[in-house]
């Protein structure tokens, strides 16, 4: 009984470091191939709980969304708990919204479907409203 | 067109409780073995706290949704073998020590809710210093007292232990306040510099160690020149030297370090003991219970890689040491990730405050280096250092997701 | 700033490798060095968590076993003072003697295994040591310890393979109640904690004579039939070399010694195990034998009586008068015949193969003069020799003249020798009825 209690401890033990290293492991390749992907910046221009010139970094891909569990976290209570996501593909971004009731906008026109968004153009979540930055620069800047 | 929506989504929920389990089964199996070798009469309770502790980090996560599913089960995992080698070797401290975790992890979420906050340390440089050298010079006063009192207080033990921890930390966050800014302000050093010689003077090398080595990597993450870094480095050794010339115990220290066989029923008897209790685990140990870690002095505290080596074996020392790297490499990707200068630098700061005690520690048991008094960060039986530790895992959380002003290198 | 994160990363993790590295080499590869260490105190403790084995006599009568008593083990010997030597005691303050000692790794199962997680309790239960089995015979033992009487001195009985029937020293103690009365015993000017069959040493006095007339008859020196001047005056003066042993003749052995000189003397004495540990398998006092080689003759002279600094213990004299008595074959005694498991024998005292190291016609001949100076009883020689500022009788002898099949070695403290005669004489009988 002990005895095997014993290998138990072990199994967990050894099972749950094999578990964490695969996660780190995808977790590091995630990163190298995020380091290649495009990035860009959301600059606040308006919003409730936000203040101007506040900066979101994206890299890859990004919820927006009320609380903290999302990337681009927007304290705007007409924002939908996750309300949008912004998603690299190839060299651009695509904005996708996630069907909340308020709807998310680029340039003032509401999304229907996921469409491509610029560099300086406008997005507005709930009452919140970003200006969408995407530099073409020095790829690896450390973030 | 890009196909959104089968992009896979972020922060799958099983897989943390995956970890969460594992993790509560190695404190269930390890406290149950404890049980039924050391205590078979009593009512299995430890196996309750240890439950409850390690409960609560599955908890803690879901409130915060910090979205890192790494962090917080290694440090369950590393509280877990804490919460058995606790009850095997001061099995009356296993209840204390289970409500210091829990009382740890709720400032874990008080210090994350606080960190996302758009908080500006910069204010607080001057109280932080104030307050390092004042915690540095408590035990000196404390002891002052005592002898005034001509009465030998049995608190005096723990004073220097929350006053050793509380050092640390405030040093930390001195960094974390000073550092982003160009220039390091002269009193702010010099409070650095007096902290760590006060705890030099008092023999307790480590705490010294501690602070420097975690300043150190502050500035070095602060874009200080690595020379400046390596010279400060320089100098603490030079001071090290100095003390052993002229505070005894530290002398007897490094003599029971050198040669620890060539006398080995004085100075050098925890060493032999401690190599002693290794070469006995073996490959796989004797199993929690099954050892006589006891016979080791402190194997509760700084000595507990002995404790762990014996009845887990070297496989837990592996298991152990990992899981320490892991965690100091995924407070340093959270630092990566952090866009707050400061939340950086306190994520930087953590990996190396966890990182250097968990090394000294081990090193310090396994004569690496000369022992000292360093906890490990979670394991060993001290409330103080757990709960101090897992309110630092709050903030390093907060680290990625706390917005701010624009990141670096973007401008 | 990513790539000074990435260095102090790397230099944390890179340093828990160095320590994991190192904690390996100290606990998988030089764990076993360390573990056996003599000053770990894990040995001791584990001992507690095993359940020693017995000792028993060759007909497995328990001459020590461990019993439960009020919940803690109890090591019990059922025979009390009579093998209180040869036996020995355990106690975790005084720690071990004797066969307890001797025989430790295999009381506590250590043999099966030897290694140190071997010892490790297996889930708690307590595990079983293995029993040894002795050559001693419980019989025999007590009848040499009811012979010795109340006099201090000692009784050694070999079997002509080496196995050690009896082994008997007076005085004695109760290895049951040694701890309360350590004190008193460890101080006692008798010195009955003092094996006196394995560790007391003394002169041998004239049976070492058995030793010089092996070597003279080796060499050719003499016959059994060569006249040898014995001093003194008148019809006595001259006799044969076969008288030689009786004690009436004992010029005529140191003439024999000092004419074969220090070397031959010397080689021939340790040949027959004099100067060196007797047994294989107890601790027991190696003796010494003094340097002989270039001495002069009066040094000679009075090594070859049986003295001049040479210290042997009765049990080196059993040995050397068994040697004798098995035609010249050395005989090395020995008190361990087997080791049992619960599932029968384990291991079984090893078969040595005979080194021999005088002609069997030497033997043959120095038994002769043994029987003439044992007078018609047993071939015997016996002695007087002053050990200090007592006297001690000898008695070395072989038991019986028509068929050997046993030597006796008997020491009497401040006696004669005729006590000790007695002695042997009682011990042999008893002796031969319990090994037909």
């Amino acid at each position: 009984m002990n005895e095997a209690l014993r290998y138990v401890l072990l199994a967990a033990l050894f099972l749950f470091l094999y578990r964490v290293v695969r996660v780190v492991g995808e977790d590091l390749r995630a990163a190298s191939r995020e380091l290649d992907r495009p990035w860009a910046v959301l600059l606040v221009e308006e919003g409730p709980g936000l203040s101007p010139g506040e900066a979101f970094a994206v890299r890859g891909e990004a919820l927006l969304g009320r609380g903290t569990g999302n990337d681009v976290a927007v304290p705007d209570p007409e924002a939908g708990p996750r309300h949008a996501r912004l998603v690299a593909s190839g060299d651009s971004f695509w904005l996708e919204d996630l069907g909340c009731p308020g709807g998310t906008y680029v340039n003032g026109r509401r999304l229907e479907a996921p469409a491509p968004v610029r560099h300086g153009d406008r997005v507005r979540v709930g009452s919140t409203v970003f200006r969408f930055l995407q530099p073409r620069g020095p790829r690896a800047a450390g973030v | 067109m890009h196909p959104a929506g089968t992009l896979p989504t972020k922060g799958v929920w099983w897989r943390g409780a995956e970890l969460y389990a594992l993790a509560l089964a190695v404190g269930l199996a390890g406290a149950a073995l404890v049980h039924a070798n050391k205590h078979p009469q009593d009512p299995p309770l430890a196996l309750l706290y240890v439950a409850a502790a390690l409960l609560a980090f599955p908890a803690v996560d879901r409130v915060l949704q910090a979205g890192e599913s790494v962090l917080l089960p290694v440090t369950a995992l590393l509280v877990a073998v804490g919460l058995v080698t606790t009850y095997r070797l001061q099995p009356h401290l296993v209840a204390y020590q289970a409500a210091w975790v829990c009382g740890g992890l709720a400032l874990s979420v008080a210090s994350f809710r606080l960190a996302c906050r758009p908080v500006n340390p910069q204010r607080l440089v001057t109280p932080l210093a104030a307050l390092l050298v004042t915690v540095s010079l408590f035990p000196w006063g404390w002891a002052w007292v005592g002898r005034g009192l001509v009465i030998r207080t049995p608190a005096e033990a723990a004073v220097v232990d929350v006053a050793s921890e509380l050092a640390k930390l405030l040093a930390l966050a001195l960094g974390v306040a000073e550092l982003p800014r160009e220039k390091v302000r002269g009193y702010v050093a010099a409070a650095w510099a007096a902290a760590a010689t006060l705890w030099l003077l008092r023999g307790d090398v480590g705490t010294a160690a501690v602070m420097v080595w975690v300043v150190l990597a502050l500035a070095y993450c602060a874009g200080a020149p690595l020379r400046s870094v390596v010279a400060a480095a320089g100098g603490f050794l030079v001071m090290g030297v100095l003390a052993y010339f002229t505070i005894p115990q530290v002398a007897e220290r490094l003599r029971g370090w050198v040669n620890p066989w060539a006398d080995r029923l004085g100075v050098g008897y925890p060493l032999v003991q401690s190599l002693f209790a290794m070469a006995a685990g073996g490959l796989i140990g004797a199993g929690p219970g099954a050892g006589y870690p006891e016979l080791v002095p402190q194997s509760h505290a700084g000595f507990v890689l002995a404790a762990v080596a014996e009845e887990w074996g070297f496989s837990g020392v592996v298991a152990l040491v990992a899981a320490y790297a892991v965690w100091t490499g995924r407070a340093v990707r959270a630092a990566g990730q952090a866009k707050v200068p400061w939340l950086r630098l306190l994520a930087a700061g953590a990996a190396a405050l966890v990182g250097s005690q968990a090394f000294l520690a081990a090193a310090g048991a396994a004569a690496l280096l000369p022992p000292t008094d360093v906890a490990m960060p979670f394991v060993s039986a001290r409330g103080v250092s757990a709960a101090v530790h897992l309110a630092l895992v709050g903030a390093v959380l907060a680290a990625p997701r706390a917005r701010g002003e624009l990141p670096w290198g973007t401008g | 700033m990513g790539d000074r994160l990435r260095s102090l990363a790397a230099l944390h993790i890179g340093l828990f490798a160095v320590v994991a590295a190192w904690v390996g080499y100290w606990q998988v590869v030089r764990g076993p060095d360390v573990a056996h260490h003599p000053e770990n105190p894990r040995l001791l403790l584990a001992e507690d968590r095993v359940q020693r084995g017995r000792i028993l006599d060759r007909r497995l009568e328990i001459l020590a076993h461990s019993v439960r008593r009020g919940g803690r083990t109890v090591r019990v010997y059922p025979k009390k003072e009579v093998f209180a030597h040869p036996v020995g005691y355990r106690s975790l303050l005084l720690g071990k003697a004797g066969l307890e000692a001797s025989a430790d790794a295999e009381l506590v199962g250590m043999a099966e295994a030897e290694s140190w997680p071997a010892l490790r309790p297996r889930a708690g239960r307590p595990r079983r040591g293995l029993d040894v089995v002795t050559t001693l015979d419980a019989r025999l033992q007590r009848e040499a310890w009811l012979a010795l009487g109340p006099r201090a001195g000692a009784v050694v009985v070999v079997e002509l393979s080496g196995g050690v029937l009896a082994s008997a020293s007076r005085p004695g103690f109760d290895p049951n109640h040694l701890e309360e009365r350590w004190a008193e015993l460890r101080w006692s000017p008798s010195s009955p904690l003092v094996d006196r069959a394995l560790s007391g040493l003394y002169p041998p006095g004239r049976p070492f004579g058995i030793v010089v007339l092996s070597a003279a008859l080796s060499r050719g020196l003499v016959n059994l039939h060569s006249p040898v001047d014995c001093g003194g005056a008148g019809s006595q003066r001259i006799r044969l070399v076969r008288d030689i042993l009786t004690g009436d003749c004992d010029r005529a052995l140191v003439q024999l010694g000092v004419a074969l000189g220090g070397r031959v003397l010397r080689e021939v004495a340790e040949a027959v195990g004099l100067g060196q540990l007797p047994a294989t398998d107890v601790p027991a006092a190696a003796g010494a034998l003094p340097e002989l080689d270039g001495r002069d003759r009066d040094v000679l002279a009075r090594v070859a009586s049986g003295d001049g600094g040479m210290l042997v213990s009765p049990l080196h004299m059993a040995a050397v008068a068994a040697t004798v008595a098995r035609g010249g074959e050395r005989v090395s005694p020995y008190f361990v015949q087997a080791v049992r498991g619960e599932l029968g024998i384990v291991d079984r005292a090893p078969v040595r193969p005979a080194t021999r190291i005088l002609a069997p016609e030497v033997a043959q001949a120095v038994v002769e003069a043994m029987k003439v100076s044992g007078k018609g009883g047993m071939p015997a020689v016996t002695g007087v020799v002053r050990a200090g500022r007592r006297s001690v009788g000898w008695f070395v002898g072989i038991g019986s003249a028509q068929q050997p099949r046993l030597a006796v070695a008997v020491l009497v403290e401040g006696a004669r020798e005729e006590v000790a005669a007695a002695v042997a004489q009682k011990v042999v009988e008893a002796a031969l009825r319990v090994i037909r």
